[in-house]
């Protein structure tokens, strides 16, 4: 019985080491052919990543840069760069190659640098101007020699073309503008959108109201008209300072900042005062005459811009509401009809709930909606919200803004109990962090709608009312706005229930003008065409002194990107390919290690290294089908033996270029015509041998020696 | 009597140990041709990704192809067909890219045309019958005309899917721009395993899926011309299309293997459907003239 257990426990060992050593040569085959397949994954992904850190690094304000990366670890790989800049840097060649396991991949791409657009070193964004120079101005429009710009659309809002015909300004500016070593443009409305897209704004107004919607407690300001005298110094690259009224430099004044000074009246800089600043100058006013006076030590490094907001009267901020207690719904958009507003003949009733009109008369007025107040609702007779709070009980809602792109120029207010804080800020920007719902930031956080205490609306720009006040394609100004069901994408406010997300409330504010109102306006309109006929200053009036230089740069302006929301420059690809060497290409390509010089002794040499033969290209039929392979000279009365033909198969196994077929593409046993067939192979290291080695073998067993990581053919022709 | 019953056991223990280490070695030899079976289908489906990713990533635009070829000359279609499965699979997909990638952007244009066609076989796949493909990489350039450039790739199914920068498949594709990425989706269909064939067409098959989403690198690029060849403007009629003669576009693909319609003539096409209608109008304005 003791033989018997020894031959047992022999035998279990036997077997057991057989199939361990199976399972592992098969495991380890698996295993080698993951990774390869992941390091060309991987190869590929750093070689990307690497071009994504060298685009980043290579952006400078005003040009490419050297990114400073020649080589550098990434994860298990590495990625090496080759920056190749134009000597302008405005163009860059950057080839970028991923390492990993073997496996290169290579992305070679050139690109131009993309500035930011921007108008130029004098932006003006007004109805008319006037210019006059004194002695020799310096104006500069930077490497690419941008000109002082007047957007015309204000001046066509207006229908100023027959009072007062823009080639007026032209000749006024073009001579002056001259002089100072610029030029003058005027480019046309179309226009305006492209030269503004870098900057994310409409218009002069909506940069002014960015601005002052950026301000933050670093930041400075001065409300009021101001006066200086003596030095004043607003350093920082990305602060706002704003002036609340005109800012009048004295003689003996000297004021140097940074950033951008906003101006909220007319910039007077007299002779003998020093004006100094890098950066945004932005003058903006609604008075009908603004000056712009430059006649002291002047300079600006960035831009100036030039905003006036000079409305003839007429017309008035007007207040559509909708409301419904059980909400507002698809079938009954604009709520209630009870109070609905009747016209006086022939029409069928307009359904909305109520509206009204003339919170304002004066358009230089405060236009100030209160929706809600805690002592008491001045306006609640025709807005209702109250009314609506109070229909809603200690539901829980929230306020809501539409619209905001176009008509965002308005300051919110809203006080709840249960909010974070009181929540103030522009409509545009919406509700703050914490006082908003996640990624809708024009949606308020929830309260209950008893506990609400102040809601209002300050809105603070006329013109982003009036846009839709006679809006385009608009047949009988001036009611357009009022002939629209939707308002005409009007700035709405709304209130909303949580539960079921129904519409309680919902206003609609624009400018708009009563019937019996036009002839009053009509009159008023021709009194103010008469004033701005009769030249009594109506208009932008732009003097510049001898010690006045406007030098626009675009590394200030860019630095104001993260505050005005700027895109900042961009990158343009003009060309780009790539390449990929696989872990087997590369190992393929690497030269086989020099066989062992014969020693001299005429002892019995090892198995004599195969000698430099060509590659013969042949077509072996396999149980994946046709396949072209290539194979020593030597070797191929082998393979015809065993089936195979001289030549590429018919259909050869694709490849990436030019057709040349792979040597070391998916291979397969060979037919075997009869079992004695011998077939070369390529046998994989063990057995004595550290590399790979040739070996003739039956064909019967080709796919057995294939299965443990043997290769068909010889190690030359596999690159062994 | 004890000798021979001690011989007898001998006998039969060995006899089956010898049994099984012969039936372990005979499953291990079933299990390694199976395995090199695999790896070698996975090998080749991941090759001829490698093939198409390549060629994807160095799609040209339209610039650069009509600098070689000349007006008319770019070409961007994808076709599909539905297999005798009832599976839809691209038929067709036809674009510029380079010629030799090796030569970076110096490298001429090809235009590659990648033509699925059905080899009349199938395999089981699961409980699942599948027919299979092949698929064959033809290449125009100026230098060497039309030629194939590989193929005899089996697959059991060939997806392609353009995408446009808004990373949606392109509903509506536009044959003047160049689509910013494209899904790549091919099942490999490895040979039969042994033991599993029914007649050679329906073997017993482990399916290889090689998918993956590849960035054109070119897409939006300004420049990059390529250098000029001479030669006639036009590219002539690519493998997979439609002959000149078919009646007129029939209506979008349904199983049994009906062609998608072709695409519009002159430069490039898909077979990607219309439109959505407009929307409904808007309701009518009040009357006007009045304040309201």
């Amino acid at each position: 019985m003791g033989k018997l257990t020894l031959l047992l426990v022999l035998a279990a060992v036997v077997g057991a080491s057989v199939l361990t050593m199976s399972v592992r040569s098969t495991a380890g085959f698996s295993a080698r052919g993951q990774a390869e397949s992941q390091a060309d994954l991987l190869a590929r992904q750093i070689a990307e990543s690497g071009q994504s850190v060298v685009l980043t690094q290579m952006m400078d304000l005003d040009g490419f840069k050297d990114p400073g990366i020649t080589s550098q670890a990434y994860d298990d790989g590495r990625f090496d760069v080759t920056y190749a800049p134009a000597a302008d840097r405005q163009t860059a060649t950057v080839t970028v190659k991923g390492y990993y396991g073997g496996a290169v991949h290579t992305i070679e791409s050139a690109y131009e640098f993309d500035p930011m657009s921007y108008p130029g070193p004098i932006w003006l964004d007004v109805p008319y101007a006037t210019s006059q120079i004194t002695g020799t101005p310096a104006i500069s429009g930077g490497p690419d020699a941008l000109r002082v710009q007047f957007d015309p659309r204000r001046h066509s809002e207006l229908g100023l073309q027959g009072p007062l015909p823009l080639n007026g300004v032209a000749s006024d500016f073009q001579p002056d503008m001259r002089a100072a070593g610029s030029d003058f443009s005027m480019p046309s409305a179309g226009s305006w959108p492209r030269l503004l897209e870098d900057l994310n704004v409409n218009n002069a107004e909506d940069l002014y109201q960015v601005a002052l919607a950026a301000m933050g407690p670093s930041d400075r300001s001065y409300p009021g008209d101001q006066t200086l005298s003596s030095t004043f110094s607003a350093m920082g690259p990305t602060t706002i300072s704003r002036i609340g009224g005109t800012l009048t430099l004295n003689a003996g004044a000297n004021v140097t900042g940074e950033g951008v000074l906003l101006v909220e009246g007319g910039l007077i800089v007299k002779p003998n005062a020093r004006l100094t600043w890098t950066g945004l100058v932005v003058v903006r006013s609604t008075d009908e005459s603004l000056p712009v006076q430059l006649d002291g030590a002047v300079s600006i490094t960035g831009g100036l811009v030039v905003a006036q907001e000079a409305y003839p009267p007429g017309g008035h901020l007007d207040v559509t509401v909708f409301q419904r207690r059980t909400g507002l719904s698809s079938s009954q958009p604009q709520g209630d009809t009870n109070g609905s507003w009747a016209p006086p003949t022939g029409a069928s009733p307009y359904p909305w709930y109520e509206h009204t009109h003339q919170y304002e008369t004066n358009v230089s007025a405060t236009r100030q909606v209160i929706f809600a107040q805690q002592s008491s609702d001045p306006q609640e007779s025709v807005l209702t919200f109250r009314e609506a709070l109070l229909a809603a009980g200690s539901d829980n809602v929230y306020i809501e803004f539409h619209n905001e792109r176009s008509h965002g120029h308005a300051v919110y207010r809203l006080e709840a109990q249960g909010l974070a804080g009181v929540a103030m800020g522009t409509v545009r920007n919406g509700f703050d962090d914490g006082l908003r719902q996640a990624g809708r930031p024009h949606r308020s956080a929830t309260f209950r709608a008893n506990q609400l205490r102040d809601f209002s609306l300050d809105v603070r720009s006329l013109r982003a009312l009036k846009q839709r006040f006679d809006g385009s394609g608009c047949q009988v100004w001036p009611f357009c706005v009022g002939e629209r069901w939707d308002r005409g994408g009007a700035l709405r406010v709304r209130l909303v229930r949580v539960n079921g997300s129904k519409v309680l409330y919902d206003a609609a504010l624009y400018w708009h003008m009563r019937e019996d109102e036009v002839a009053q306006h009509l009159a008023d309109e021709q009194t103010w065409r008469t004033q701005v006929t009769s030249g009594t200053g109506f208009g932008t009036h732009l003097r510049m002194g001898d010690q006045t230089t406007v030098a626009f740069a675009l590394k200030p302006i860019v630095c104001l990107r993260g505050r005005l929301g700027f895109d900042g420059n961009e990158v343009r690809l003009i060309r780009s390919s790539t390449r990929h060497e696989t872990t087997r290409d590369t190992r393929a390509a690497t030269p086989p290690a020099p066989a062992p010089a014969p020693a001299p002794a005429p002892a019995p040499a090892p198995a004599p290294a195969p000698a430099p033969t060509s590659l013969v290209t042949i077509c072996v039929t396999t149980v994946a089908g046709p396949q072209t392979i290539q194979v020593s000279s030597s070797q191929v009365a082998t393979y015809t033996a065993a089936g195979a033909t001289t030549g590429p198969c018919a259909t050869p196994t694709p490849t990436s270029s030019g057709g040349a077929p792979t040597a070391a593409g998916p291979q397969g046993a060979p037919p075997c015509p009869s079992g004695s067939a011998q077939v070369a192979i390529c046998n994989k290291p063990g057995g004595g041998h550290p590399a790979y080695y040739d070996r003739m073998v039956s064909c019967n067993t080709v796919a057995n020696h294939l299965g443990h990581g043997c290769l068909l053919g010889t190690c030359a022709a596999n690159g062994r | 009597m004890a000798f021979l019953l001690d011989h007898l056991t001998a006998v039969i223990v060995g006899a089956v140990l010898l049994s099984a280490l012969v039936f372990v070695q005979f499953r291990q030899q079933q299990t390694s041709v199976a395995t090199t079976q695999r790896y070698s289908a996975q090998m080749q489906t991941a090759e001829f990704a490698a093939t198409l990713q390549r060629d994807i990533e160095n799609m040209r635009t339209k610039a650069q192809t009509v600098a070689a070829f000349g007006t008319g000359g770019y070409r961007l279609r994808l076709r599909r067909k539905t297999g005798t499965d009832g599976e839809t699979y691209t038929q067709q997909f036809a674009f510029p890219t380079l010629r030799d990638p090796s030569l970076g952007a110096t490298s001429p244009v090809a235009i590659v045309t990648y033509v699925t066609e059905p080899t009349g076989e199938s395999v089981r796949v699961g409980a699942v019958l599948r027919p299979t493909y092949r698929v064959t990489r033809y290449e125009y350039s100026r230098a060497d005309g039309e030629r194939v450039t590989g193929g005899g790739v089996g697959l059991i199914d060939l997806d392609v899917i353009l995408v446009t920068g808004s990373l949606e498949a392109a509903t509506a594709l536009d044959p003047s721009t160049t689509p910013t990425r494209v899904k790549i989706s091919a099942i490999g269909a490895p040979p039969a395993a042994p033991g599993g064939t029914d007649g050679g067409t329906s073997a017993t098959a482990h399916a290889t899926r090689h998918a993956e989403t590849v960035r054109v690198l070119s897409a939006g690029a300004t420049g990059g011309l390529p250098p000029t060849e001479t030669g006639p403007p036009g590219v002539p009629p690519l493998p997979g299309d439609p002959p000149p003669s078919l009646p007129p576009p029939s209506p979008p693909s349904t199983p049994g293997g009906t062609s998608s319609p072709p695409p519009p003539s002159g430069g490039g096409g898909s077979s990607t459907p219309a439109p959505p209608p407009a929307s409904p109008p808007p309701p009518p304005p009040p009357p006007p003239g009045r304040q309201i």
